[in-house]
């Protein structure tokens, strides 16, 4: 009887002890490469200047967020493949150019300086100015009435 | 009252309208990722079919057809309520489509295909999401209409129904086999 007992338990065992080792052969390939890639995202976040090239950039699916802070999956795709091409020694600039090829400006958190985005670098500026030029008028305008 | 200070009250209010138009104009700007790939071509890739791993696939294997690419994903409950769809319009108009797998596994999505239908010709697997990015996909399911010269001719993002592909993406397909 005791030793029926030992043999179901082992049994028992080597049955979870097959279907654990099934199962990790038929998801060994995406773990694999996906182990392959948090790997390279980790080992790139540790470089210098790293993370705040990550915030450089839109998650596009969702446009209030940057990569770095963003877990949806093209944002995740995003930051494995600049994490790949960072280790691979690429300049910022290049793979800013692969991203921006990609999405356009609109991937970029901080729009360039041009043509079409002057209004929005100067408009605050604009708006200040604007307002100092009201209250100097304002105060002088008082000051002219005060008796 | 002269002309100077009726322009000097004028000003200013014309300033506040100025300004309450655009922020009126940003309530209704497009916020939203506005589709690029538009006339551009397919993106070069080598990847596995989802269905018979040892299978590579590669756009030489696609050249000189015409074809729909979709962008899917088994955790997108938007494209398991789409896919359905995509079985009938396979059924109806016997189309080549290319279904992509967006950052998923093969073992999520090969029961699907199962108990609902495969209309695919190749299932290819974007585990990493590079063909993607490269696509500039900005969340599944994104669908691709691809013409005889491996050209992008329509994108469209979010699902499909049987109206917007017969409208939309099959004149492009038939244009682009007679042609």
């Amino acid at each position: 009887m005791q030793c029926f007992k030992s043999f179901f338990k082992r049994g028992r065992y080597y049955l979870r002890l097959s279907l654990g080792v099934g199962l990790i052969g038929i998801t060994s390939f995406n773990s694999c490469t996906q182990v392959l890639a948090d790997e390279i995202t980790q080992e790139a976040s540790s470089r210098p200047g790293y993370v705040e090239f990550l915030k450089e950039f839109r998650c596009v699916t969702c446009p209030n967020q940057n990569i770095m802070d963003s877990s949806a999956p093209v944002a995740q795709a995003m930051k494995e493949e600049i994490a790949r091409r960072w280790e691979q020694g690429e300049s910022p600039e290049t793979i800013r150019a692969f991203l921006l090829a990609q999405y356009g400006d609109y991937v970029l958190y901080r729009p360039a300086l041009k043509g079409q985005t002057y209004l929005l670098w100067l408009g605050p500026f604009l708006m200040l100015c604007a307002g100092f030029a009201i209250w100097f008028k304002m105060s002088r305008t008082l000051r002219g009435t005060r008796p | 009252m002269n002309v100077f200070t009726h322009s000097k009250r004028l000003i200013p209010a014309l300033l506040i309208v100025l300004f309450m138009a655009l922020l009126w104009k940003g309530l209704y700007a497009q916020k939203t990722y506005a589709p690029k790939h538009d006339d551009s071509h397919f993106p070069a890739f080598t990847l596995q079919d989802a269905r018979t791993p040892q299978k590579t696939i590669t756009l030489a294997d696609l050249k000189g057809k015409s074809y729909i690419a979709h962008v899917w994903a088994s955790w997108c409950s938007v494209c398991i309520k789409e896919h359905k769809q995509w079985v009938a319009i396979a059924n109806k108009w016997s189309v080549p489509v290319v279904g992509i797998i967006y950052r998923d596994n093969p073992n999520d999505v090969l029961p699907l295909l199962g108990k609902f239908g495969d209309p695919y010709l190749y299932l290819l697997n974007d585990f990493s999401g590079t063909l993607g990015l490269h696509l500039g996909i900005v969340g599944t399911p994104e669908t691709y209409v691809v013409d005889e010269e491996g050209k992008v001719q329509f994108h469209h993002l979010g699902p499909v129904n049987m109206d917007l592909f017969e409208s939309k993406m099959l004149p492009i397909l038939k244009n682009s086999r007679s042609s």
